[in-house]
């Protein structure tokens, strides 16, 4: 062989590529949050804007100084902190104060993302783990019954979960389900609208980012557990129905618990993940200490992603699981 | 080729490129004036690499049976020392050069260049003996790998060897007379062994006639036709994953081997001819025949195909094969596919961080947890890769790569790791007999 010709690229096998990329899932994982951001920033005006706008920019800037500071490659064109922060942002209450949100956005890239290496490294779902950490530190920000005394709203202005924590059952007949699905309730920024919840992770799940099996199953724990509770005891608990679309079960199910680096990946693990996710959100709910207890489930299920992995077949050809 | 659906609540499937059922006709390539043949040095897995080299430098007093300036003539079995595998020359000529290649993970082969002469010699012609078939299988077109103990079954692959080839389908096809005489060769050589061929799914029904061979069909999805998982849907079982398919009893050939092993024992003369799907940068596919050894420039130059500074030319198809840097590397026993690809459609080389999406361990064929083992592979661990995450279970069809939203080159750790154990194994094995 003589060295006459033009050179060639060379680089390793396959040569071809399926055409999904990191940015492309982020961007479609934001774009699915549309609909139910959309009826949030309408009932709840500027304010949700705002802080909405802040968290994903200072996601963004604080992802940009740790990788300045640290000297790593810039990983911004994958939107992967442009998605945390949104994801925030959707479960903050409209009158979250500029500082808090700023605190929230630093916390989550820095100590839930970037201190373990990054996208994809961190044990923890950082949107879960930041929203726990205010949620101690600053109970009063995340009290919505006192974040909506400003507005006026055609609905009942009181938050119905803890409504139904104090109350008992009877107080989930004051809220119409039509009214909880289409969003009319106090909430957070993303969380209120159900229905429009619901149409971004079918649109997920069709597009196989968020894996169903982990969605599906997470629902039929929050359904089986809240049945089950309610038919001990119809009159504190509330119904199935009720716990599925108040609080942030359908943003936990589409949003958070499917979340990459979090979550097993293969059927089996996938459905006992969801499944004892949905068990966790109720049992914190019922008869834990707070109101609604989505993240504080989330961080609990992701600890248990590293033993759901290694529920594995057997690979091709092995007589045993290790040698 | 590729189904990016709409919905894709599972990941794309890749399907084996069929033939259209009015046949293309391979396009004869005229016999080159200068033929470059790729002898391969490896004693066995593990063992390339440095010390393959320094064999082929040190053997003493270069006693090798050929010599620079030696004439062959056309057919001839060229063996360069008593081990390693032989070469057919495909015309007849004089051997202009003889030097050391080194390919992928440490593969070292010898090149040896022929150049043509004015008329071909009269071949030496000896009557074919059986055993001949062993020494000449390397050299054959599709490069048949027989082993010396008797195989169980003997499986014969009618789909590619990788999701561009067409070889086997046209050979399937065309030359079923080449086929029948191979399959006589097997049971005249192994008289336990079974036959099974297997063809792409509803194509069963032309070979139910033929009563030698069980037919199977196989679903024509991307890597079904892989030989660990053609065992299995014969055997129904899996072969252990740390030894060779053929200490199962399964030896797997493609069928244009069959077809060449056929006309070798048919004739007694060997066919140099090669089937080579050729595709370039504008995704038109041809169906070639050309020469062992022919240099890639003159099949492109021959079908108007260009190749320029910094393209890809790819040759064993898009999934599995390799990336030359020369345009004169030769078509191999081997080469089912050539590829060029124009530089904005290649897959970009990068490193990211893996995002846990478990696309590779949900695609995976062998079910290896692709994604944990990643994880061990990128630090380097890869005794800990092979012991508890299933790294000699990988059978190599590249999907993990072809999936991964941080097009992070899965496929190459993989490759790399099992090189750097297969070495592992054999450095252990060499202390043992060295310490007893």
């Amino acid at each position: 062989m003589t060295a006459s010709s033009p050179r060639f690229t060379i680089s390793s096998a396959p040569f071809i590529h399926c055409g999904h990329t990191t940015a492309r899932r982020h961007l479609l994982i934001m774009a699915a949050a549309l609909p139910a951001l959309v009826p949030g920033i309408l009932h709840f005006g500027g304010p949700a804007a705002a802080v909405l706008l802040l968290a994903v920019g200072s996601a963004m800037v604080w992802e940009l100084l740790f990788q300045k500071l640290f000297r790593r490659p810039s990983r911004a064109h994958d939107g992967g902190a442009a998605l945390t922060g949104l994801l925030i942002a959707m479960l903050m209450p409209p009158a979250m104060p500029w500082w808090a949100v700023i605190a929230a956005t630093g916390l989550a890239i820095v100590l839930g993302r970037e201190l373990y290496g990054g996208t994809g490294a961190h044990p923890f779902n950082p949107v879960a783990l930041t929203t726990a950490l205010l949620l101690i530190s600053w109970p009063q920000l995340y009290d919505l019954d006192r974040t909506f005394l400003h507005h006026s709203l055609d609905f009942s202005a009181v938050w119905p979960l803890v409504e139904v924590k104090a109350m008992g059952a009877q107080a989930a007949a004051r809220f119409s389900l039509m009214d909880l699905f289409l969003g009319r309730e106090i909430a957070c920024i993303g969380t209120g609208c159900a229905a429009g919840l619901l149409l971004g992770g079918l649109f997920l799940m069709a597009k196989g980012i968020c894996r169903f099996e982990i969605c599906l199953s997470f629902i039929l724990g929050i359904l089986l557990t809240a049945t089950a509770f309610h038919l001990a005891d119809p009159a504190r608990y509330a119904g199935p129905l009720f716990h599925l679309l108040t609080g942030s079960t359908l943003f936990a199910a589409f949003f958070l618990m499917p979340e990459d680096a979090g979550s097993p990946v293969l059927p089996l693990p996938m459905l006992l993940f969801g499944l004892l996710g949905g068990v966790l959100v109720m049992l914190i709910r019922n008869i834990g200490a707070y109101s609604d207890g989505v993240v504080f489930a989330v961080l609990l299920m992701n600890l248990l992603t590293p033993i759901l992995d290694r529920m594995r077949p057997k690979a091709l050809g092995r007589s045993s699981w290790e040698k | 080729m590729i189904v990016n659906r709409l919905l894709t609540l599972g990941s794309s499937r890749l399907r084996y490129a069929l033939l259209p059922p009015t046949l293309p006709t391979p396009d004869p390539l005229p016999a080159p004036l200068s033929v470059t043949l790729l002898s391969d040095q490896n004693l066995k897995q593990g063992m390339g690499g440095r010390e393959a080299l320094l064999r082929l430098k040190e053997t003493p007093g270069k006693a090798f049976r050929l010599q620079k300036g030696d004439s062959v003539a056309k057919g001839q079995i060229l063996e360069l020392l008593d081990k390693g595998q032989a070469v057919i020359a495909p015309i007849s000529g004089v051997i202009a050069s003889m030097t050391p290649y080194v390919g992928d993970y440490g593969r070292v082969y010898l090149s040896l260049t022929i150049e043509a002469a004015e008329s071909d010699l009269l071949p030496e012609a000896p009557p074919f003996q059986r055993e001949d078939m062993f020494r000449a299988a390397p050299g054959l077109p599709g490069k048949p790998c027989l082993p010396e103990t008797p195989p169980q079954r003997v499986i014969i692959s009618g789909l590619g060897s990788d999701v561009l080839a067409t070889n086997n389908q046209y050979v399937l096809k065309t030359r079923i007379k080449d086929l029948e005489a191979g399959m006589d060769w097997i049971r005249n050589t192994w008289p336990g062994a079974a036959i099974h061929l297997m063809v792409a799914e509803g194509q069963q029904k032309d070979w139910q006639k033929h009563k030698t061979c069980t037919v199977h069909g196989v679903a024509p999805v991307y890597p079904q036709a892989s030989p660990r998982l053609l065992h299995r849907a014969v055997t129904g079982k899996e072969a252990p994953a740390e030894s060779p398919l053929e200490e199962a009893g399964t030896l797997v050939l493609q069928a244009e081997a069959l077809a060449a092993m056929g006309v070798l024992y048919a004739t007694g003369v060997p066919p140099l001819h090669k089937l080579v799907q050729v595709m370039g940068k504008d995704g038109v596919g041809h169906l070639v025949s050309a020469c062992i050894g022919t240099p890639v420039s003159t099949v492109l130059a021959h079908l108007g195909l260009k190749a320029e500074y910094g393209d890809r030319v790819i040759l064993g198809g898009p999934m599995t094969g390799y990336a030359v840097y020369q345009d004169d590397f030769p078509v191999c026993p081997d080469t089912d596919t050539l590829l060029i690809q124009a530089p904005e459609r290649g897959v970009p080389c990068q490193t990211p961080a893996c995002l846990n999406c478990g696309a590779c361990t949900r695609i995976c064929p062998a079910r290896v947890p692709v994604n944990l083992m990643l994880r061990v592979l990128e630090a380097g661990h890869y005794e800990e890769a092979a012991e508890s995450f299933d790294l000699m279970s990988c059978i190599d069809c590249g999907l993990c790569s072809f999936v991964c939203p941080g097009q992070i080159p899965i496929f190459q750790y993989i490759q790399l790791a099992k090189y750097e154990h297969r070495r592992h194994l054999a450095d252990e094995a060499l202390r043992q007999e060295v310490a007893s």
